[in-house]
């Protein structure tokens, strides 16, 4: 027994810790991977691509089944963890679909495997019905050139001169008559020629892709009818019989995908990634105007809620909207293998998208934000999301070494883009608080709009008055000795003064600086403080020099009488040298004392 | 019956109205035991998928069960947590045969144990459907359960 505990031992558990460098080069958290392993078997043997791995509710039990068209054209029906049965198929697989044809009681879904130019349609897992697609119109003269060759009116070297001139010419030929260009021997020529006796030319054209669209309402278990792609550039819409075709829209280019949205009675809208790098839009059986160009070739395509998520050859996956707008683009670090649809029934119904990538990462991504990443040992080959055994978000992984990886999404798996790093952060989505709109606020609005210009003038009048009141206040602290800095015709000094200690003993220091260009001589201090809380080591001094530029400290000792009692300020005051005119300080400064600390006994 | 001596000595009472909670994945078989625990005439021949939840009285012995059938289909599971403050004793039903949704059945069970409203209750896991060639041994299923299960130690 495979035990899913071994396969995710490389990912530890149930969580692949995964790193990705955010966008300044650092590492956000590791990215873990939402889902749970349900079931793994690396020797199933299965070699399919997306467009034919289906599940649906076969048998009508709730029990959905896996259907995989095998490219070695048999139809492997798997139940729960086993191969339930396996069906021999008529040709090479390119795609399987499953629908529902009538109204009738049980509604059983019918499968239909496209091969070749043929659409098998089993019921009961029992082909029922084949489909055959309507031959093209063939040019008339290469017809012409057919019959008489096989006539025998004209020589088969003519015959094969006729159809290089109408080559040449732009003619598109069928196969048979390039096959009969292409035979160099002429024995095997005449060979050919006769081997086609009897049988007019006709233009036979293959199935490239094949969907579903709904006829009248969007449920799970309502008639849908099939859509299908040919080689020939067309859209060919059946009936829900599965007998004929109702539409038959010309797109031009042979489509690559197809993704379809709406119903048939409603309006339907199908886009269309064709072989030559564009989108196409076909709207309710009508080849609209909008081609988009894409920058590569496209290797996905998968619709969304809104919008249409093209992945191309250049890493980079795209979403379009209808009208040919591109609503985000998410780059990818290597190769896309697999894209396929996530729509996830939950109370919220998201629609993701899962993307296979060449270095075994498969992504889940929510609009563009990245939720979840695991990983495959080998390259994926087809992803599926759907409903399988009984419970619905089952993702199934088939890889090319024929590996089957089945995967569940809890119940209680959070893909809102905030669930991890990388998404715009919460604070965004708290709305501002924008204050009401009052009558009063209405009412000074249009005072502005009228007096705009008295308004201005009188601000800038403010203005220059504040200013000039600031400027002149300044003048009158350096010019006045009050403040800690001294600026007038003689003197230009700054004082600071800080204070060390935590006791009763503290030290006072002054840091004075001359910041002026003539040396001071004699400059008495005088320091004042309550001399009931503080005892002053000494209460003036005199500063014999004070040399431009240069910092000069001054240290007094300072003592809390009582300790107890609260703390004051200290103020210093230096004096004008002798000899000048004015008795006023140059400087005065204070400091508040902190609170002492008690006396140690 | 065997079940109900399990039960009556797992809950140690006797005389009262005790309330069960019967959880588990749809299709595992909750309201078929539920029908098999009633007396005989009260039984039901066919049991339909069950919606939302439906509600039992049993009488056994002394005791008088509460039985809640919870649904197990993917929509109907939230409402399992809005009866885990009454209940009383919990049986988890897992079908054995059903080894696909194992991991899932693992991933409800983790989170029942986990929630703040189940008190130490004994919960009684239910390996049903042994009879099919396709059912895990319990033994199987005890250790697919148990990779999460040691962390909790509630009862049972």
């Amino acid at each position: 027994m495979v035990d899913p505990g071994d396969y995710a031992a490389a990912e530890h558990g149930h969580s692949a810790a995964s790193k990705i460098p955010g966008p300044n080069g650092q590492l956000s958290p590791p990215l873990k991977s939402v889902w749970l392993e349900a079931f793994n078997d690396p020797v199933a043997g299965i070699t399919a691509y997306t467009p034919c791995v289906h599940t649906c509710n076969l048998f009508g039990d709730g029990d959905n089944r896996l259907v995989i068209a095998d490219e070695d054209r048999k139809l492997k029906v798997w139940k729960g963890t086993q191969k339930a049965s396996e069906h021999q198929l008529l040709d090479t697989p390119v795609a399987i679909c499953s629908f529902i044809s009538d109204n009738s009681q049980p509604r059983l879904p019918a499968l239909a495997v496209a091969a070749g130019s043929h659409i098998y349609i089993y019921r009961n897992l029992r082909p029922y019905y084949k489909f055959v697609l309507p031959p093209e119109n063939v040019n008339t003269e290469e017809q012409d050139i057919w019959q008489k060759v096989m006539e025998g009116e004209i020589v088969i070297g003519d015959a094969v001169a006729q159809l290089t001139r109408l080559q040449d010419a732009g003619v598109v030929l069928q196969t048979r008559s390039l096959q009969l260009m292409n035979i160099g021997d002429p024995d095997a020529k005449m060979a050919f020629v006769e081997h086609w006796q009897g049988q007019p030319l006709v233009a036979t054209t293959v199935i490239t892709c094949m969907d579903i669209v709904k006829q009248a309402i969007d449920e799970p278990d309502a008639v849908s009818c099939l859509v299908v792609g040919t080689e020939s550039g067309r859209l060919l819409i059946i009936n829900a019989a599965g007998t004929a075709i109702v539409k038959n829209i010309w797109v031009g280019i042979t489509p690559a995908m197809i993704a379809v949205q709406g119903e048939l009675d409603v309006g339907y809208r199908i886009t269309v990634a064709g072989r030559d790098g564009k989108l196409y839009h076909v709207r309710n059986g009508e080849l609209t105007q909008t081609i988009i160009q894409l920058e590569a070739q496209p290797v996905g395509l998968v619709r969304l809620a809104k919008h249409v998520a093209v992945g191309c050859m250049n890493d980079v996956i795209h979403a379009y909207q209808p009208n040919g707008h591109k609503s985000w683009s998410i780059y990818l670090p290597c190769h896309i293998l697999a894209m396929q649809r996530m729509e996830v029934t939950s109370q919220r119904m998201t629609k993701a998208l899962v993307v296979a990538l060449s270095n075994g990462e498969v992504r889940v991504y929510n609009e563009k934000l990245l939720v979840s990443i695991h990983t495959v040992p080998n390259p994926v080959t087809a992803l599926w999301f759907g409903r399988y055994g009984r419970e619905d978000n089952t993702l199934i992984t088939i890889t090319k070494s024929g590996l089957l990886d089945i995967k569940m999404l809890p119940r209680t798996a959070n893909l809102e883009a905030g669930a991890v790093g990388g998404g715009p952060p919460p604070e965004q989505e708290i709305p501002l608080a924008v204050p009401k709109k009052t009558r009063l606020y209405v009412e000074q609005t249009q005072r502005e709009r009228e007096q705009a210009a008295d308004m201005h003038r009188t601000f800038q009048r403010d203005l220059a008055k504040l200013r000039l009141t600031t400027a002149r206040a300044y003048v009158k602290v350096l010019t006045d000795g009050q403040g800690a800095a001294a600026f007038t015709t003689s003197t230009n000094l700054s004082l600071s003064l800080s204070v060390a200690g935590l006791g009763p003993r503290f030290r006072l220091s002054l840091l004075l600086r001359n910041e002026g260009t003539k040396h001071m001589l004699d400059v008495p201090v005088a320091l004042r403080a309550d001399p009931a809380l503080y005892s002053l080591g000494k209460t003036q001094f005199v500063i014999p020099l004070l040399v431009p530029g240069l910092q000069y400290t001054f240290e007094v000792p300072v003592t809390a009488v009582d300790p107890l009692q609260g703390s004051d300020s200290v103020s210093v005051l230096l004096l004008a040298p002798g000899g000048s005119s004015s008795s006023a300080p140059l400087l005065q400064a204070t400091i508040k004392m902190p609170v002492s600390e008690p006396e140690d006994v | 019956m065997g079940l109900f001596d399990k039960l009556l000595s797992f809950l140690g009472v006797s005389g009262k109205k005790v309330n069960v909670l019967v959880v588990g994945l749809d299709n595992s078989g909750k309201t078929t035991i539920i029908e098999r625990l009633k007396p005989r005439p009260k039984q039901s021949a066919e049991v339909a998928p069950t919606v939302g939840f439906s509600v039992d009285e049993l009488q056994k012995g002394s005791l008088t069960f509460t039985v809640f059938d919870m649904s197990g289909a993917g929509r109907y599971r939230t409402l399992w947590e809005q009866y885990y403050r009454e209940a009383d004793a919990v049986i988890f039903v897992v079908d054995s045969a059903d080894k696909l949704r194992m991991v899932v059945a693992r991933d409800e069970m983790e989170h029942m144990l986990a929630h703040h409203n189940l008190r130490k209750v004994p919960v009684l896991f239910f390996a049903n459907k042994k009879d099919l060639a396709v059912a895990m041994p319990p033994v199987e299923i005890a250790q697919v359960a148990g990779e999460g299960g040691e962390r909790y130690s509630k009862g049972g």
